[in-house]
């Protein structure tokens, strides 16, 4: 197949005069699992974003390429991005479910890009997809909540129902934006054993953007650090030195790394 | 009582001369237009009390036999209120997502809202007058002129509660691929909903009202035979009427309000 899941070639995006990427490069392999890591407006959302076609790049030569169909070029997002989302799962910060609907429509929404227009319009899902829809739910740990509005959810639940949804979608890749930082530790790690469970047993690649170091650290073997919109450090995660975060975080250093900055590396 | 509290509130030397101006400038503003609403034929309420007094004899004494016939008219105004609402919910809904800035470029939004703006100008008398003419004297006229006056009041309504969405978890169904009339219906009209329903049940409640105006124009139902009883000095029918309608509009206005509690 391809021998990149998601690949940029220098990227820049502009926010006004802000630039929130500065000429990124970066591929993710097949079956990876990924961590983006750095202070806040480093531009690991705005990188997710890209590759997800929800944040067009700036119109200067870069491109990205995801699932080996080019999806943004010379500054615009492909008309066939529709196509591509439904193949790449997008978990939010904020889970970004619709809180009054179900558990249950929330996750079959995952179907919404692989589905014909009216039956999806109508929620009219045949019994494949239910299938899928409550095998995603059981997996989650969620079965008892199927039903349940999804605002009625702890922040956890909800996040693992968001995961839910991208099983459902049958994504081949996950991109998570701090996907952990809206809930406590607890249910940080439910989450994110989650994620590394899809990523083992599915083969699904995952690029995971964490505020701390130690999830990072924790549940990927690569890290990749961005600050001010550029990629400073890129390896395995055994080679990431304190020294190293330290230049990284500046000030935010103490709060991403809380354990570490008494151990070496 | 509300310059008081504001010079209590604020005692400073500049709000004071703000409220002394302010409701100065009121009390001017109404005896200067004293004369022109006759304010000065007030005693003719108690001096012509000839006619108030057979008025209310009329009113005291409510024409209980024909109270079936008014009744059942009530009941076809409602008819009319009903569908007129129903109509404009069915105009507003796609008109209220192409009105909103979240929604639709502004190449579209800005016309909608203009027209809008345009059929709720328009009182709905006025277009229930022009029905008239279209399709003659009756209630089709009255549940015209409500759906097209309703539908902008409610068009309006609606955009802005599109407009004051989370957009979130729009941005959560974009993500799986879905198209973006899905988005729509999958991610702002479940935010919306609640408040729609809201709102159209509110104007639900003000239409079982529009259309007993509307009787005035030939639209049929309890108002025309309001306004007969009224021509024909046949005050006790006036009387029954306006009991039957008092009861009417509460009840409507009771069951729709506890709807719309339960539903915000």
């Amino acid at each position: 197949m391809h021998s990149a899941v998601l690949e940029a070639q220098s990227v820049s995006v502009r926010f006004g005069d802000r630039l929130a990427l500065d000429q990124v490069s970066f591929t993710l392999a097949p079956g990876e699992m990924t961590a983006l890591v750095g202070p806040s407006g480093s531009g690991k959302s705005t990188l997710l974003r890209a590759f997800a076609g929800l944040t067009p790049i700036a119109d200067d030569g870069g491109r990205i390429v995801a699932l080996g169909e080019r999806l943004q070029d010379q500054g615009r997002i492909s008309p066939d991005a529709r196509r591509l989302r439904a193949r790449i799962g997008f978990v939010f910060q904020k889970f970004n479910l619709v809180g009054r609907l179900s558990l249950y429509s929330n996750v079959m929404m995952g179907r919404l890009g692989r589905t014909p227009f009216w039956r999806g319009l109508l929620g009219l899902w045949d019994k494949h997809e239910a299938a899928l829809g409550h095998a995603a739910l059981d997996r989650m740990g969620l079965h008892e909540q199927t039903r349940q509005r999804a605002s009625t959810l702890s922040g956890g639940q909800q996040q693992r129902g968001a995961l839910a949804r991208a099983l459902v979608q049958e994504a081949e890749v996950i991109l998570a934006d701090e996907p952990v930082a809206s809930l406590d530790p607890a249910s940080a790690h439910r989450v994110m054993d989650a994620l590394a469970k899809v990523n083992a047993e599915d083969g699904v690649s995952v690029l995971v953007s964490l505020h701390q170091i130690d999830l990072a650290l924790a549940y990927c073997s690569r890290i990749v650090a961005l600050s001010e919109g550029r990629i400073v450090f890129d390896g395995p995660a055994s080679s990431l030195e304190a020294s190293a975060l330290h230049a990284i975080y500046g000030e935010e250093y103490a709060d991403a790394a809380p354990a570490r900055s008494a151990v070496k590396p | 009582m509300e310059p008081r509290q504001t010079v209590q509130l604020r005692p400073d030397a500049v709000q004071r001369f703000g409220g002394f101006f302010l409701w100065g400038g009121l009390l001017i503003a109404l005896v200067l237009s004293a004369p022109a609403v006759k304010l000065g034929d007030l005693p003719l309420l108690f001096s012509r009390s000839n006619n108030m007094q057979h008025f209310l004899v009329g009113l005291r004494n409510p024409d209980l036999a024909h109270w079936q016939d008014y009744a059942s008219d009530m009941f076809l105004t409602l008819q009319m209120a009903l569908w007129g609402s129903v109509l404009a919910v069915g105009i507003a809904t796609p008109l209220g997502f192409l009105g909103a800035r979240n929604v639709a470029p502004p190449l579209i939004q800005q016309p909608v809202r203009r027209l809008l703006d345009a059929l709720r100008a328009i009182p709905d008398l006025v277009i229930g007058t022009v029905f008239v003419l279209a399709v003659g004297l009756g209630p089709l006229a009255g549940v015209l002129a409500i759906a097209l006056n309703t539908a902008g009041v409610l068009g309006k309504l609606f955009s802005e509660a599109v407009e004051s969405i989370d957009p979130q978890p729009v941005e959560g169904v974009r993500a799986v691929g879905a198209h973006p009339v899905q988005e729509v219906v999958w991610g702002i009209a479940p935010q919306v909903a609640p408040l729609w329903t809201s709102f159209a049940l509110y104007r639900f409640e003000s239409n079982a009202r529009s259309a007993t105006i509307l009787g005035l124009i030939g639209a049929g139902g309890i108002g025309q035979r309001l306004f007969e009883s009224l021509e024909g000095f046949d005050y006790s029918a006036t009387a029954m009427i306006i009991i039957i309608i008092i009861i009417a509009v509460s009840a409507i206005d009771l069951v729709s309000q506890a709807i719309r509690t339960r539903l915000i």
